[in-house]
């Protein structure tokens, strides 16, 4: 491992706002329409967006989608089967976007009726709008980096260690490749991507992290 | 007079990560300038956020002007007209009434400076200003903070031809909204942890309290705060009440305002104090207006807090209880869902029997109510507290700054 990098690691973080798009689902088969057409963002509202703002529900729902079902429909079947998708696996908005169609056509494939939602229960499709932007913190050595993660936002550790895998393409993150390419360490890498993103809290992830790189409490 | 907060105050609710963030956030916007219109300085919730929001943006280098428009009793009268038929109330609003409106905001806008980076027009009574929009420069926004979902038809028709005309619209939440053919976005409600309504209480304060409203902390309180209102069910309170206090020993205290200066809110205060029947262990309590400190405290002294309304804006008062490690049974209406995962930071319900249900095994597993409680506070610290709104204006305004953009990278 270098003792310190050429590149800094600049800590980044985000804010959302959120817009209303007007479509609506009361039903499985509806809530399939909206979802093989809304936008790529709104998607990811409804998955990451809700493991990101709701994160001690993501144990029991890893999305809007999945808590609606539930709670609304009261189909248990889809509901369970997408509770269990962990969207932190996909590395894109379409294999996800995929995925969750997959769910449901194979549910409204079975026999029977379906529920609809009570009126005022509608599912909403909702998008973002992110801003991305630095938050003044950077890190060449590892203690930095670990200062740095001990002092960040839940939205930062959520943008660089679970945002990071769609940007990136494929399921690891920024801190492990920053300590790959600018430490030489890619054992400490490895670790960090091996982790589990569905934390119950955003302090239960940050002292994972903290752990794999040695500096748990 | 509220005093001024300023945005280093929430360091010790949120952390100084987060407000770090919105400093950083809020850059892009120093030097720009806002300006707030509603329709009355003193009460009413948004007259509580603006007090509020505005010295954080001030303390962002935003600078931030509030106007509040004027109008007579007769303009006042029209616009309430206007506000039940929104909620759906059926309501005749003459044409006289709606010329009036028009006139009145015409007035307005000629008395008023409206030049800024961004305007914010917040519910009905001052939306006709947009007709004095001039020279394109800034920014305007509809921000309506009621639920407009199911109105009089001809109503919303009169108000829409305002409404399109605004850059955007903002609602609390999507159940609240129309149809419009200008962006919406959605921006929830918030409490202030550091108002005096949810600051933190010494025990001894809150035993202070209960003791002068003639409460004795002997056994269990069950609490619901709001007006008094057929549609928050005060009457369907009891009943649950009495249902669970069959088998758990506890005492319900119905606290709410709005029976003096509301002739129907005085007749559903009698129709509660009936159902009471004088049971001593059942606290009817007609709080004056501001009673802020009095409903703190009861909300605290709560072992379980009710909302059980038929019909609901937001919901604030169930944020209220949710900040304060309550155990919250509510009703599944108007925004209460988006606050409440039922097992998780509290418990829908849509019963009387529902109620006393949950009531009832609440009081019997204090372990199950104390987990509740500390994830509905960790819920509303995420998204419902004044920072988080904060931060929810400041993405907006930038957003407006880059029409079109989904992902918007900041220098």
């Amino acid at each position: 491992m270098r003792p310190a990098a050429n590149e800094p690691f600049v800590f980044y973080t985000t804010a959302h706002i959120v817009e209303l798009t007007g479509r609506t689902a009361r039903s499985l088969p509806e809530l399939r329409d909206g979802i093989r057409v809304v936008t790529g963002s709104s998607i990811f509202h409804h998955t990451f967006g809700a493991l990101r703002d709701r994160p001690f529900t993501a144990h029991r729902y890893t999305s809007d989608f999945a808590r609606w079902a539930a709670e609304v429909l009261q189909d248990w079947p889809v509901a369970e089967r997408l509770a269990f998708m962990d969207p932190t696996e996909f590395p894109s908005i379409r294999e996800l976007r995929e995925r969750i169609l997959q769910v449901i056509e194979d549910r409204l494939a079975q026999e029977g009726e379906t529920a609809a939602a009570p009126p005022g229960r509608e599912f909403h499709f909702r998008q973002s709008i992110s801003l991305m932007y630095a938050v003044g913190q950077e890190a060449r050595t590892l203690s930095e980096l670990v200062e740095g993660i001990r002092r960040a936002s839940a939205r930062s550790l959520f943008f660089h260690l679970v945002e990071a895998r769609l940007r990136i393409g494929r399921c690891t993150n920024d801190l492990s490749g920053w300590l790959t390419d600018a430490l030489d360490a890619p054992s400490l890498a490895r670790r960090l991507d091996q982790l589990d993103l569905l934390a119950p809290s955003t302090e239960d992830l940050r002292q994972q992290v903290l752990a794999a790189l040695g500096r748990g409490q | 007079m509220t005093p001024r907060v300023h945005l280093d105050d929430y360091v010790g609710v949120v952390g100084e990560a987060a407000v770090e963030e919105i400093r950083a956030l809020a850059r892009p916007l120093e030097g720009r300038s806002a300006l707030m219109v509603n329709a009355t300085a003193v009460g009413g919730g948004v007259a509580e956020l603006l007090n509020r929001l505005i010295p954080l943006l001030e303390d962002l280098e935003i600078p931030t002007r509030w106007e509040v428009i004027r109008g007579g009793g007769e303009f006042f009268g029209v616009t309430k007209a206007i506000h039940n038929a929104l909620h759906g109330t059926r309501v005749e609003i003459t044409k006289p009434m709606l010329e009036l409106f028009q006139e009145v905001n015409a007035e307005n806008a000629a008395a008023l400076d409206l030049d800024a980076d961004l305007v914010v027009i917040h519910d009905p009574q001052p939306v006709a200003l947009i007709t004095a929009r001039s020279n394109g420069r800034g920014r305007w926004v509809w921000r309506c903070h009621v639920d407009i979902a199911h109105p009089q038809p001809d109503v919303w028709a009169f108000l829409r031809q305002y409404v399109v005309q605004y850059d955007a619209s903002v609602f609390s939440a999507p159940e609240f909204s129309q149809r419009l053919p200008i962006t919406q976005y959605m921006i929830h409600p918030a409490i202030d942890p550091l108002a005096e309504k949810n600051r933190e209480m010494e025990p001894g304060e809150v035993e202070e309290i209960l003791t002068r409203l003639g409460i004795r902390d002997d056994r269990p309180i069950v609490t619901q705060v709001s007006r008094f209102d057929r549609l928050k069910d005060p009457v369907g309170v009891i009943r649950a009440y009495r249902l669970a206090r069959r088998t758990v020993d506890c005492q319900l205290v119905l606290a709410g305002g709005g029976a003096t200066d509301d002739p129907e809110g005085s007749i559903v205060l009698e129709e509660v104090r009936r159902e009471a029947d004088g049971d001593p262990l059942i606290h009817v309590l007609e709080l004056p207006p501001f009673s802020d400190r009095e409903i703190n405290a009861l909300q605290r002294a709560s072992a379980v807090v009710v909302q059980k309304s038929l019909r609901e804006g937001f919901g604030l008062t169930v944020t209220e209880a949710l900040w304060k490690k309550r155990p919250v049974i509510a009703s599944a209406v108007g925004g209460i869902p988006l606050q409440i995962v039922h097992n998780l930071t509290g418990l829908l319900v849509h019963s009387i029997e529902g109620t006393a249900h949950r009531i009832r095994s609440l009081l019997r597993d204090p372990e199950f109510a104390r987990r509740l409680g500390e994830n509905g506070r960790e819920y509303v610290k995420a998204r419902f507290l004044t920072t988080s709104n904060l931060q929810a204006w400041l993405a907006l305004a930038i957003s407006l700054m880059h029409p079109g953009e989904r992902i918007i990278r900041l220098a």
